[in-house]
């Protein structure tokens, strides 16, 4: 990065999110599937579960129903609907735009910085979770192609989940409400439902690049099961992708940014 | 220069500024207006922040709204008591900078230098969230000027300073204007202003009501006689000849038969006569004082 105002504003975000409260609340998502992991075992043996759950089994069905359905969006959502939302909320906004940096390069560099660190974190859970899932297991080395193919997954959920989000955060004026909305309605229910529909879904498609799914054994599993190709999976996230962030910069670069206090002049 | 041209700016039904049109020359500007008058909503619009809903705002002929070719030109202090808190002084001010295109030890650099000319030092390298208000508003102040603009607009820049700040302020605002630059305060106490300059702008209602030299200004409030003090040996015998001139309205006695105040409708005829008669005789005049032209008389006169 050459751009000394890309630098300074990828650094002062990463700081933002690492050196402030919000940090806790991100800790706490990245080490929940280790910690359900744990649990897991623990259960398992002391023989408490009855079904047979090795260690894969574990690890993917984790995958799928914590990182992939419940942390990384919760993680996007919560900074992704903050990322330009938080300088609105505090007045500091007329700083950023105020300066003589294009207010596209703002907003995707600020991105660029959320999508770094929480994939960091995100990788760190799935990591986290296929070592402890996996110790002693003798096929702890077998999987690792599936463990990289977790960490790209991982990533590209982030990637898209995180555009998602951060457009929402810069379109609407409740921005966590309808998030959780679309992040936890639309994504998990309609993603479900057969037919073309759940093609609208990020989840369906990142649900397909899975390296590893859970096998289909029940009726969830086999309406969640995805018969597209990965190709054409990742032609349709590259594709959203790229609509939500042209459309947040396109709202940004017209986007007013007042200096005002109530009673003022 | 900046140039603003039949601005309008509307908030839904609401109108913040109305069709104002106005240059900036360099040196120092006030800007007056009661709260709600439509001084921030200017700024905002001259600042590349708002985008007008009718006419223009343009810096050396490009528009102003989030064009970073114009941007590097202008500094904006705004008047809302918003910082990144978590960061020093001399940190938000780095940052402030490097989005302008310095490099950090350039930054740091021109930190220093603006830090110097809002005489604030060794407090700035605290917590911006431990700083009192005054402090506060001078780093807001040091952010405006640390990439050395041609154009400085100035909300309330006063607000919450203690009297020295204040005289320390006031006295590195009259320097950014005599270097040349377009400086614009916003303020809605008039001695604050007085103390910076003699030209105004005043917006009222989101119009502009005046602009130019207070007594330029004042001269042009016609509907208003000018009030003008006289202290003088014979009161009775100069209130005679006073009252035949055409251009006194009219002439008042005060607490005793020497003090008179004229009511003037034409300064210069006044002006004229009055030094004619001096020169005729001994009048005994001990106090001239034009009681309303002041920046107070001409801001009362126009917005009441």
């Amino acid at each position: 990065m050459k751009d000394e105002a890309m630098k300074a504003i990828f650094s002062h975000t990463i700081r933002r999110m690492t050196l402030s409260t919000k940090v806790i609340f991100f800790a706490l998502l990245v080490i929940l599937p280790w910690i359900m992991v744990l649990f897991l075992r623990l259960l398992i043996a002391a023989g408490s579960i009855k079904v047979s759950l090795g260690g894969v089994t574990l690890y993917s069905v984790l995958i799928l129903t914590d990182v992939m359905s419940f942390m990384v969006p919760v993680l996007t959502l919560y900074f992704g609907t903050s990322l330009i939302a938080d300088d609105v909320e505090a007045g500091t906004l007329p700083y950023l735009f105020g300066r003589p940096v294009r207010r596209a390069k703002i907003y995707l560099t600020r991105y660029t910085a959320m999508v770094f660190v929480l994939t960091v974190g995100t990788w760190l859970s799935v990591g986290g979770s296929y070592v402890l899932a996996m110790a002693g297991s003798r096929n702890f080395h077998r999987e690792l192609g599936t463990l990289l193919g977790d960490l790209v997954v991982a990533g590209l959920s982030v990637l898209v989940y995180g555009a998602l989000f951060s457009l929402l955060g810069l379109v609407l004026r409740k921005p966590l409400f309808w998030s959780f909305l679309i992040g936890f309605g639309w994504e998990n229910m309609v993603g479900w439902l057969p037919g073309f529909l759940k093609r609208f879904t990020l989840l369906f498609h990142l649900h397909t690049l899975l390296p590893n799914p859970p096998g289909p054994t029940g009726i969830f599993q086999n309406m969640m099961a995805s018969s597209e190709s990965r190709f054409a999976a990742v032609v349709f996230l590259g594709v959203y992708l790229a609509l939500f962030l042209l459309t947040a910069c396109f709202v940004i670069q017209r986007r007013e940014a007042p200096a005002t206090e109530k009673g003022g002049g | 220069m900046i140039k603003v041209q039949k601005v309008s700016k509307w908030y839904g039904l609401v109108v913040g500024v109305n069709r104002i049109s106005l240059e900036l020359e360099p040196g120092v500007t006030g800007l007056l207006g009661v709260n709600g008058a439509g001084k921030s909503t200017l700024l905002n619009l001259m600042a590349g922040l708002l985008k007008p809903s009718s006419g223009s705002v343009s810096l050396d002929g490009e528009k102003i709204f989030a064009n970073p070719d114009a941007l590097r030109k202008v500094g904006y202090c705004p008047s809302p008591d918003s910082l990144y808190d978590d960061l020093t002084g001399v940190e938000f001010l780095i940052f402030m900078g490097r989005l302008s295109g310095m490099t950090r030890k350039a930054a740091l650099e021109a930190a220093d230098r603006a830090l110097e000319s809002v005489a604030m030092g060794e407090e700035a390298r605290k917590r911006i969230r431990s700083m009192s208000k005054g402090m506060r508003q001078k780093v807001k102040m040091a952010q405006a000027v640390i990439h050395d603009p041609e154009v400085i607009l100035l909300d309330e820049p006063l607000n919450g300073m203690d009297p020295p700040s204040r005289a320390q302020t006031i006295k590195a605002i009259r320097k950014w204007g005599e270097e040349g630059r377009c400086v614009l305060v916003s303020s809605h106490l008039l001695h604050e202003v007085e103390s910076m300059t003699s030209r105004i702008v005043l917006v009222h209602h989101g119009k502009l009501l005046a602009s130019g030299e207070v007594p330029q200004v004042r001269k042009a409030i016609s509907s208003r006689p000018m009030r003008i003090f006289i202290r003088v040996a014979d009161g009775r015998r100069l209130a005679v000849e006073l009252v035949a001139w055409t251009s006194v309205h009219s002439v008042s006695f005060g607490k005793d038969a020497g003090s008179l105040t004229v009511e003037v409708t034409d300064a210069a005829d006044f002006r004229e006569k009055l030094t004619l008669l001096l020169a005729e005789r001994e009048t005994g005049i001990e106090i001239l004082n034009p009681l309303d032209d002041n920046l107070s008389a001409v801001f009362s006169y126009l917005v009441a």
